[in-house]
């Protein structure tokens, strides 16, 4: 019972006796205990059903957000094509023909030819930009992915979040 | 109280926060029946009768009934039920101050507390002395000497700082032994 950090004395001295002794216990008013513990009764019910409502509503919501965003996909997968052609469909037999990208950074294949001369035989300096790179064919697949989740971000009314 | 006692109480009192949320109603019964006059006690000091502090008391409780796990989770359960006694006594003062009701400071109140005590004279008579202290010092000494809560405990149940509480129990003990010393001889 002491706090000795804040130096107060323990309640020894005859004056905190006499206070001690002041504090007798008041007696209840007759019925209040039964109507006390009514109340709690009532309340702890009541707790209980608004607690398993609460959890009941958000049930339901998570239910009804998936059932929209299902909705949505499927009726997005359903949408024909106007060349019929399936959107989801990956056309794997054929395989395409990637337009080369020419792009004005360095390749690593400059490095090796040797620099040509120009009209009057001085060569030309090397380590320039080049002008030709490689074209990646994975980028094609990330950009059709990137194409088809926007789609849907479309149909969705902009409930995903931008890639 | 005791020591033992204390010790008993606090032990009884744990027990039935402990079952608080596998059984809410037995256990608050059960801390009613442990805590219940204690806590009348202690909200008097607030409302300033009796009835009031009942009233309190059973605010106090059905809140707690409501959502059990506030209690059972406290990290100090007993402070924590006796700030919802306190805020629940708080909040009748204001209701009472708002439709005009003011019940005089302790009228029927103390007299209904001083009739059962009327072969105690003396201490009858520290009573009197303790309702003279302003309200928060009043409250502070209670807690001390008759709830025996540490100066954490009491600040934690009061909403103030162990420093405030510590000032205020201070000031309070002095004007206390000044009054006291004639009845101390």
């Amino acid at each position: 019972m002491s706090d000795s950090f804040l130096e107060i004395p323990e309640p020894s001295l005859p004056e905190h006796n006499l206070l001690q002794a002041a504090g007798t216990l008041p007696e209840l008013t007759s019925g209040f205990r039964e109507r006390v513990v009514l109340n709690v009764h009532q309340q702890v019910r009541y707790g209980r059903w608004v607690e398993r409502a609460w959890v009941t509503g958000n049930i339901v919501a998570a239910c009804f957000v998936v059932l929209l965003v299902w909705n949505f996909r499927w009726t997005n997968q359903q949408k024909p094509q106007p060349q019929g052609q399936r959107q989801d469909t990956v056309q794997d037999d054929a395989s395409p023909t990637y337009p080369t990208y020419i792009s004005p950074g360095k390749n690593s294949d400059d490095d090796a030819a040797p620099a040509q001369p120009d009209a009057h035989g001085n060569s030309l300096p090397q380590g320039g930009p080049s002008i030709r790179r490689e074209f990646i064919p994975e980028m094609l697949e990330l950009n059709e992915l990137i194409e088809k989740l926007q789609s849907r971000k479309h149909v969705l009314c902009g409930f995903l979040p931008y890639l | 109280m005791s020591l033992n006692q204390t010790t008993d109480f606090q032990a009884n009192f744990q027990s039935c926060v402990n079952r608080l949320t596998q059984q809410p109603e037995r256990a608050l019964t059960e801390i009613f029946d442990l805590v219940a006059q204690r806590l009348v006690r202690f909200a008097i000091t607030i409302t300033g009768n009796q009835f009031d502090a009942e009233d309190a008391l059973q605010g106090a409780f059905a809140r707690i009934a409501f959502k059990p796990r506030l209690l059972a989770k406290a990290n100090a359960p007993w402070p924590y039920l006796i700030r919802s006694v306190r805020n629940e006594a708080l909040r009748i003062i204001q209701k009472r101050k708002g439709t005009g009701l003011e019940v005089t400071e302790r009228g029927s109140g103390e007299q209904s507390v001083a009739s059962q005590i009327v072969h105690e004279e003396t201490a009858d008579i520290v009573r009197r002395m303790l309702k003279t202290l302003p309200k928060n010092q009043y409250q502070v000494v209670i807690l001390k000497h008759w709830e025996e809560l540490t100066f954490a405990e009491i600040a934690e149940a009061l909403g103030l700082s162990q420093n405030t509480v510590a000032s205020r129990y201070r000031y309070a003990m002095e004007k206390l032994q000044r009054s006291l010393e004639p009845l101390v001889r």
